[in-house]
């Protein structure tokens, strides 16, 4: 499905849950929306108008270029009218940009649009899944070089340089996240930065990447040079299965652009992709998986 | 705090808890890293920050640490502002579920505490951001003879990562810049976009972007690079004239002086600018890789007047030079403003191939 079509049911959800216009900031919505990759940049940024999306005259538009916050009001009533400006639905706020988006629509009230857009972009279509197995495929074939690297004395940044560069050999120059390594019982997200492997280690690794937009990941564990599953891991798959309750799943979050929510009261449905990660004493793995009738499809097999 | 009347300081933004905090996080993609933001509470008369974090084993020994608050669920967000200690309150930036919590509280911008702290860097501020922009600029040297016909920009950025993972960035932050430039745009070129796999050919102009971290200080390094042959005389002026308008405006660099001067030092003989009408003329850079102070936007010259440059700010000089028809010049060098003048952060014309 292309974002032409996201778009165009974006319109619809806008009427049934009755907002005039969408003020997005998220590079995921504003690309959802627009079909239009931005430079990536990593960690958080301030919420700041970055695409509008307007129900009645079913336009989406990008930000224009500007340090202006006169411009961006000019902007944003080019886009809407004050008149016909009732109720806007937005993906974060600052104190900052509530006053200039007041000042923008005087008469309207600003709601959340994550419902909506959680809702819109939740089920993948067959389009979206492919875009998600080829993120996998190179998540997958950049992890196998990290893996190929790994040896005693090997540093997690080392590693992580070996993952980077293996994606970008295949297009791919943004992580989902910075590749690491590091061993198992301490911190399998921000090892110490200096920190070397050693042959005691058992070690997880984990690696993702975003493709065009959309994410896939992976988490191993190795021992020896072995792989070594965490005990639960086939049972945690086979839950995975139309109508379980996800607070009752090894489910870490949604898949798509990046990551997504997902509550523990929501029940996983075909369509949905998922990350899944099981972790004991002996081991962690994390993989990417499609609901679907049936047994799930993993995305990431390293198989 | 002081002076502001600001009480409760709560910070979402990683750029703004790293610079208030210390504190690290792992690098991940904005819905990752929004999804797992921590938050940081600051109170007026109390010396330790209070931070809720995924990841307590980033923070240092003299931060509160407390579990993880997701603020972008409802219950989470309200339960979260409930305990917050009261009188008047700032904060940077919400997601929605949070803003709707706090929205009674009637909060300022976290900006009317933290411009002011943010504009001027400490000693020990400057000489993170001299290593990491170091790490950068020996990164690009060992990239730019890769930059070759047949090459594919993606390669330079696969170099590029595996290069500051070895020389000790913390962190990438930029998706690499490797932007092959037309000579022709109708209008102005666009400027950055986003790293695709092409082949480079020989007569490429590339516009080189790259920004990495190194203990929560950023880096930015620009230059253009002519693929495959030396740049010719029309792109040696360009080079020239972008040095000029850098000179020019260095100086009239020091405490004092006001980014209009800085605007008008930078300026043609008849008023214009002579850089892209959309980016500006210099930029700071600290936990964020573009912060204050901005100088020579569209935001106008009021605005300009309004900065006053004092010791220990940085300037990331980068005025974009273009001639529609025949390509243009980009490159940054980043100096800091010193009690008498400024000092260099970055090299000059570093691997700029029409510098050399």
């Amino acid at each position: 499905m292309s974002s032409l079509d996201r778009s165009e049911q974006c319109f619809e959800r806008m009427k049934e849950a009755g907002f005039d216009v969408l003020v997005l900031g998220r590079d995921a919505h504003a690309l959802a929306m627009t079909g239009t990759r931005r430079l990536t940049l990593s960690g958080t940024r301030p919420f700041g108008p970055s695409c509008i999306v307007v129900a009645a005259a079913r336009t989406v538009t990008a930000a224009p270029v500007t340090w202006s916050p006169a411009n961006v009001v000019e902007w944003l009533q080019s886009c809407a009218a004050p008149s016909t400006v009732r109720r806007v639905g937005v993906d974060g706020m600052t104190p900052g940009v509530g006053l200039l988006l007041r000042g923008a629509w005087p008469d309207a009230t600003f709601e959340d649009a994550g419902p909506l857009l959680r809702a819109l972009v939740q089920m993948k279509t067959p389009e979206e899944l492919d875009a998600l197995r080829a993120a996998a495929s190179v998540a997958v074939a950049a992890f196998g070089e990290m893996v190929a690297a790994l040896r005693t004395g090997a540093t997690s940044a080392e590693l992580r340089g070996v993952f980077a560069a293996a994606a970008a050999s295949h297009g791919v120059t943004t992580p989902a996240f910075e590749a690491v390594a590091a061993p198992l019982g301490g911190s399998t997200w921000l090892p110490a930065p200096d920190g070397r492997l050693s042959i005691d280690d058992t070690v997880v690794l984990r690696g993702g990447v975003l493709r065009q937009g959309w994410e896939a990941s992976l988490a191993r564990t190795y021992r020896d040079g072995r792989e070594c599953a965490p005990a639960g891991w086939d049972d945690a798959v086979r839950a995975l299965r139309p109508g379980a309750r996800v607070g009752d799943v090894a489910v870490a979050h949604g898949v798509g652009r990046g990551i997504e929510r997902l509550g523990p009261d929501e029940h996983l449905e075909p369509g949905m992709v998922v990350a899944v990660e099981v972790a004991d004493d002996t081991a962690l793995r994390q993989d990417v998986f499609a609901i679907r009738d049936g047994d799930p499809e993993l995305l990431t097999s390293t198989d | 705090m002081e002076g502001t009347g600001v009480d409760v300081l709560v910070l979402c933004g990683q750029a703004n808890i790293s610079f208030a905090t210390g504190a690290r996080v792992p690098a991940c993609d904005q819905a990752r890293a929004s999804a797992w933001r921590s938050v940081a509470v600051l109170t007026a008369g109390e010396d330790r920050p209070v931070l809720y974090t995924a990841f307590p084993e980033g923070a240092p020994d003299d931060v509160d640490v407390r579990p993880f608050v997701a603020v972008e669920s409802e219950s989470a967000a309200a339960a979260f502002v409930a305990g917050l200690p009261t009188g008047r309150l700032a904060l940077d930036d919400a997601p929605f579920p949070l803003w709707t919590a706090v929205a009674a509280r009637e909060p300022q911008d976290a900006a009317v505490v933290l411009a002011g702290a943010k504009i001027t860097k400490t000693a020990d501020e400057l000489e993170c951001i001299r290593q990491a922009q170091a790490i950068n600029e020996e990164a690009m040297r060992s990239v730019r003879p890769v930059a070759q016909p047949g090459a594919r920009t993606t390669d330079l950025s696969g170099a590029f990562l595996r290069a500051i993972a070895e020389l000790g960035a913390t962190a990438n932050t930029v998706d690499p810049v490797f932007q092959i430039t037309p000579p022709f745009a109708p209008g102005e070129p666009q400027f950055p976009t986003v790293t695709e796999p092409f082949a480079l050919r020989d007569g490429d102009v590339v516009w080189v972007d790259t920004g990495i971290n190194r203990h929560g200080y950023a880096s930015d390094f620009g230059a253009t690079w002519h693929i495959g042959h030396a740049p010719d005389a029309q792109q040696r002026d360009q080079f020239a004239r972008w040095r000029d308008v850098v000179d020019r405006v260095l100086e009239v660099v020091r405490p004092g002086a006001t980014g209009a001067d800085l605007v008008a030092a930078g300026s043609n003989a008849d008023g214009t600018r002579p850089w892209l009408s959309y980016f500006y003329l210099a930029h700071g850079i600290g936990t964020d890789s573009a912060e204050m102070p901005l100088v020579g936007t569209d935001r106008g010259d009021e605005f300009d007047a309004s900065i006053v440059l004092a010791p220990g700010m940085v300037l990331v000089m980068e005025p974009v030079i273009w001639d529609n028809g025949h390509g243009g010049h980009r490159s940054e060098e980043i100096v800091a403003v010193t009690d008498d003048g400024y000092c260099w952060l970055s090299e000059r014309a570093v691997l700029d191939d029409a510098g050399g």
